[in-house]
């Protein structure tokens, strides 16, 4: 079906830039309360933390005080809201810290701690920063449970409910044109169906699996996606209740631009997903976004492929492990989610054979090669052999192998919650990590690739110039005074007078990288003089036509 | 209620004229290799399951809404 803009300039493809901000579920164990244990938990691991700035803007907001000494757990009690104490913030977003090691960054939003990653170009680089800040959570739980005793050790849990109704996300982010932006959620309510249809289908994909329902649904045993009994509505811009599927909040990131030019820049902010640890699960939902939205960009967007409606396939889809379920798109025809999740990836093959994605979506290729591998094992029955690859899947094996095990368990006993939860665990308890160790895992990144972004940023975005101003601010003792992911401000004495607060705009996610400005921090000799370096580098760069154009 | 055994049993139900000994001796091999593997979890899932309350440990688990 061809769809050409007939409108303002052809379309232009952005390069995929992508990144993540991750809830994570935290509680101290042993300990019940009404409104659970998240605030200490939070905070007991961001204490273990380190990056910038040091101040009330970040560190500061975190700190309390009427805790007992460490190693005295036995009656501890939070400073509780309405308290008052030095430096204390009773906000939803606290703590920001931005990690010198990789530009990343943690803090606290509603209780959790949150991780995002620093912003990187391909899927695969995406996978692998994100286990890279799940090992830095995973080493602040294990600082700070050194000091507690273990029957009231901090439980981390990287998954999107506690199965009580509370709801946490795990939010994609996706550089997309302005254009592209207007036309989702201002202009053609059929790209909007379009892209909502592929999240809701691609839950097979994606998934990370949950024992029960929850938020007044009808009760099941067992579905594929955490989150999709808690959205509500197509199109919104909350994210805390009445939750959308597409999310429609505009927020670029990259300075203040004119947003009635198309070649301005845009975010998609993503919510519909579930935590994904999987490598393959992980992959497969940031690679298939970034395809299908390099589609929407050039407007290549098949009306055919959309749900009739959205928000009762999602939970049809979810709701059937078996993945017979079908719901009706607006021909009236009716599809499974993995019949739909084929027809995209067909249309997306042919696309790729025309070079649409090259310089769009890095590694297409090999994306296409396992989302076709991936449903072609799905249509053809043979769950088990995804269990490598999938979360949802997996999780399912690992709740039955324990109904082999333990006679008389069912869906319904707690001890299928515990493992539908501990499956998730970021600690030593947790399933994934035992199956990944044993070898039951696929791996689509390396060990080596994973530690490398604990420790360095990525080179290919301006995620590298943010690391380099914050370890060299470090080493030249200039204060960091603020830092944001499209600007830094900071805080330079000057001999015998006032101090200067000086600011870097990092307006672009794809300049600033590594090749740019490495020479500046290797020739500049002052601090100012770098940021002087920095702020005359040109910022402008020509949008990427597609190669092939749609007649 | 079991989802993967009954897609399993669905799977390998013999049909009429599935004469490929090979291909089901190789597939054969691939599942006992599975089953093999899948026991290192289980020992993981004992351990998870024998050594709490789990009606305890998931009151414990309740977090607060967030986004």
């Amino acid at each position: 079906m061809k769809n050409q803009s007939s409108n303002g300039p052809p379309p232009c493809a952005l390069p995929k830039l992508c990144g993540a901000d991750i809830e994570l579920g935290n509680f101290i164990s042993g300990v019940e309360r009404p409104d659970g244990t998240g605030f200490e938990a939070s905070r007991r691991l961001i204490s273990q933390i380190d990056g910038y700035p040091k101040n009330a803007n970040g560190y500061y907001g975190t700190l309390w005080t009427g805790f007992r000494a460490a190693g005295d757990e036995d009656d501890w009690h939070p400073l509780g809201k309405g308290r008052s104490a030095p430096g204390f913030l009773d906000a939803q977003d606290v703590g920001r810290r931005f990690l010198p090691s990789n530009a990343g960054c943690i803090y606290i939003d509603l209780n959790h701690l949150e991780l995002a990653i620093p912003e990187v170009l391909s899927a695969y680089d995406h996978l692998a920063a994100w286990h890279a800040m799940l090992r830095i959570a995973r080493a602040a739980q294990l600082r700070a449970n050194n000091e507690r005793r273990r029957e009231h050790r901090i439980q981390v849990l990287i998954n999107n409910s506690d199965g009580m109704d509370s709801s946490y996300g795990s939010h994609l982010n996706f550089l997309i044109s302005r254009r592209t932006f207007d036309n989702i959620f201002c202009r053609k309510a059929h790209y909007l169906q379009f892209l909502a249809s592929f999240q809701v289908s691609a839950i097979v994909l994606t998934g990370q699996g949950k024992v029960g329902s929850e938020n007044g649904r009808p009760a099941v045993p067992y579905q594929i996606s955490q989150r999709a009994d808690f959205f509500e509505i197509l199109q919104g811009i909350q994210t805390t209740f009445r939750r959308p599927i597409v999310n429609s909040r505009d927020e670029s990131l990259c300075g203040i631009e004119k947003s009635s030019d198309p070649r301005a820049l845009a975010r998609l902010h993503v919510i519909f997903f579930d935590s994904a640890i999987a490598h393959g699960s992980a992959l497969l939902r940031v690679g298939t976004m970034q395809l299908i939205l390099a589609m929407i960009e050039l407007d290549l967007v098949d009306a055919r492929l959309i749900l009739d409606d959205p928000l009762d396939a999602v939970r049809t889809f979810s709701c059937d492990p078996t993945l017979h379920a079908k719901s009706r798109l607006i021909s009236g025809q009716r599809r499974t989610a993995v019949e739909l999740q084929t027809a995209y990836l067909e249309m997306v093959k042919r696309h790729a054979a025309r070079g649409v994605f090259q310089g769009i979506v890095p590694r297409a290729d090999e994306i296409i090669a396992l989302w076709e591998d991936t449903v072609a094992k799905l249509s053809s029955g043979d769950l088990m052999a995804l269990a490598p690859r999938l979360d949802w899947i997996r999780k399912l094996a690992a709740i039955e192998n324990a109904m082999d095990q333990f006679p008389g368990m069912d869906y319904d006993s707690p001890q299928a919650k515990v493992i539908d939860h501990l499956y998730s665990s970021l600690g030593d308890d947790g399933l994934y990590w035992t199956y990944e160790a044993a070898g039951l895992m696929e791996r689509f990144v390396t060990d080596e690739e994973i530690a490398q972004f604990t420790s360095e940023p990525p080179a290919d975005t301006r995620a590298w110039t943010r690391a380099m101003l914050l370890r060299r601010a470090a080493e030249d003792g200039v204060e960091v005074w603020n830092v944001d992911w499209d600007r830094l401000t900071f805080k330079i004495p000057r001999p015998g007078g006032w101090p200067a607060f000086r600011s870097i705009d990092l307006n672009h996610p794809l300049r600033f990288t590594e090749r740019e400005t490495r020479f500046l921090f290797e020739e500049c000799g002052s601090f100012e003089e770098l940021l002087d370096g920095l702020n005359n580098l040109s910022l402008d760069i020509p949008c990427r036509p597609s190669a092939a154009r749609v007649h | 209620m079991r989802f993967l055994q009954r897609h399993t049993d669905q799977q390998t139900r013999p049909s009429a004229g599935d004469g490929d000994n090979d291909s089901n001796a190789a597939l054969d091999q691939a599942r006992s290799e599975a089953d093999r593997l899948l026991a290192a979890g289980d020992e993981a899932i004992r351990r998870a399951l024998g050594n709490s309350n789990s009606e305890a440990f998931l009151r414990s688990a309740r977090q607060q809404g967030g986004e």
